[in-house]
């Protein structure tokens, strides 16, 4: 039923002729009973809008063409990339050659393309590789690492044994003959002169030796010379003592000087003689391997003042020696000559610790 | 990865990655920094990272991080761009390889990354997705184009030289 409430709903039907004949029939009945509304209706039916005939400029750009694959939008690039990309279909390796075949010219292109791959260059290298490497950690549980520390503490103190011994050794030789000099000038005072003779002796081999050297290869003198705080050394090789004990090339030859043969001592290495004759009235025994220690022990006779300390410092030395690497044990000691503590220093790591006191 | 394999890492690994930055970037001291970033990433990720995947990883890290360089260098405004205009003019050209890589410079961030991965370590469609995080469709997109400018330009370069 059209009511004043809904009759907007049937007059837009109407005007758009959406309404049936019979609802048609009613609103012209209920517009007559209401004759406001019915001149409202009478306008609304004039008003319509026309469209113009506007276009939109734009419709092209908005189109799309009838090729785009991969952003690319010529069949022809797009299949000349595909194949030299490697992505390129058996259907379209047929259009491609069909392609070509038509066009001779796009073989220049497709030769183009074959050209854009990017070759590395293999002398361009990063510098700085070996600052990223990383050192392995050994993680190693507690009994383990008492087990090879104790382990490398035995062959420490092995090692320093063993150079202890072959230090003691040597010097004793020394002690021979020094002894052996000196028992006839006990017994027998009279032998002075024989000494004397001895000297004189030793004075003419040295005299021969500097004219020897000076006639033969004066030169050498000059290049050879490395005289420590004054003694005359004479070196040679294994082979020179057992053939020519005083070689020319093989003599280091400072000055001469009277010789106390009480005061000379003798001593070895692997790979030399050397006697050291003082000015002074002090022995000097000049051997790299003993350290102060064993010498003042050795001197004695005695080994009761070396201690396990200095045992396993020996042992570093020597093992620091044979091997050529850069380690260093020493110990602290207080005013009884106790250690107090002791500290290592190597490439890798260094430490220092106190000497407990039980 | 154990820290042999790290190490095997650095020697296999290091030189493609640098090379990559290099290029990706156009500056040494950048893709220096990139290398180093990417292998300390590697190495705090190491017991997670299996060697096998480690070079995947490691391009990642390093696509991800020229990325970043590029973008944080356009923020403040970069110097080198300005250069690279100035040189254009004055190069002159030895062989292919060098008119390629200059042109490449030319080319847009993203699609000089995934072309140097293409060309330069061989990497499949895939590989590359699974690197820079694009798709596929996009990857080959990136590819055919900068394929087409590096092609355009070293034909219009071939008629000069």
């Amino acid at each position: 039923m059209i009511t004043r409430e809904n009759y907007e709903v049937f007059i837009i039907d109407y005007l758009d002729g959406n309404l049936n004949p019979g609802l048609a029939e009613e609103l012209h009945r209920f517009l007559q009973l209401n004759p406001d509304l019915a001149e409202e209706f009478e306008g609304l039916s004039s008003v319509s809008l026309t469209p113009k005939n506007i276009e939109f400029e734009g419709k092209e750009l908005l189109k799309k063409k009838s090729f785009s694959r991969h952003g690319i939008e010529s069949e022809t690039t797009y299949l000349l990339i595909a194949e030299h990309e490697g992505d390129i279909s058996e259907e379209e390796k047929f259009q491609l050659s069909k392609l070509l075949n038509e066009n001779p010219s796009l073989q220049n292109d497709r030769i183009i393309f074959s050209k854009t791959k990017l070759v590395a260059n293999p002398n361009e290298k990063f510098e700085y590789k070996m600052k990223f490497k990383r050192t392995p950690v050994i993680k190693l549980k507690q009994h383990s690492l008492r087990f090879a520390l104790s382990i490398a503490a035995s062959l420490l103190i092995f090692v320093g044994l063993f150079a202890l011994v072959n230090t003691r050794l040597v010097t004793n030789q020394n002690f021979i003959v020094q002894s052996q000099e000196q028992k006839p000038q006990k017994e027998k005072p009279e032998t002075e002169h024989l000494k004397n003779n001895e000297h004189q002796e030793v004075l003419l081999v040295n005299q021969e030796f500097e004219k020897k050297i000076a006639e033969e290869k004066p030169e050498s003198l000059h290049k050879k010379e490395t005289v420590d705080g004054g003694d005359i050394r004479f070196m040679s090789t294994p082979q020179e003592q057992t053939e020519a004990p005083f070689s020319k090339e093989a003599v280091v030859l400072k000055r001469v000087e009277p010789i106390d043969l009480q005061k000379v001592t003798l001593t070895q290495t692997k790979s030399t003689i050397e006697i050291a004759i003082p000015r002074t009235s002090n022995t000097m025994v000049h051997h790299a391997e003993l350290s102060q220690k064993a010498k003042n022990t050795l001197s004695k006779g005695s080994l009761k003042d070396v201690g396990l300390f200095d045992i396993v410092q020996l042992g570093v030395n020597k093992f620091s020696q044979a091997t050529g690497t850069n380690l260093k044990l020493e110990g602290e000691r207080n005013r009884e000559g106790k250690l107090v503590k002791v500290e290592f220093n190597s490439k890798l790591f260094a430490l220092s610790t106190p000497v407990r006191k039980k | 990865m154990t820290v042999q394999e790290y190490n095997r890492c650095v020697d296999d690994h290091a030189d493609g990655i640098f090379r990559f930055a290099l290029k990706t970037l156009g500056d040494r001291d950048k893709a220096n920094d990139v290398v180093q970033d990417t292998f300390e990433r590697l190495w705090v990720k190491h017991e997670e990272v299996s060697y096998i995947k480690s070079k995947s990883y490691l391009f990642t890290t390093a696509y991800h991080a020229s990325i970043d360089t590029i973008r944080s260098d356009k923020k403040q405004g970069s110097i080198e761009e300005l250069k690279t205009i100035n040189l254009e003019t004055n190069n002159s050209y030895n062989d292919l390889q060098e008119v390629l890589h200059f042109a490449l410079k030319k080319l847009p961030e993203i699609q000089r990354s995934v072309i140097l991965l293409r060309d330069y370590e061989g990497y499949s469609y895939q590989e590359i997705e699974e690197i820079t995080g694009l798709n596929e469709s996009q990857v080959k997109v990136y590819i055919y184009r900068a394929r087409l400018a590096l092609k355009e330009f070293i034909g219009s370069m071939e008629t000069i030289i």
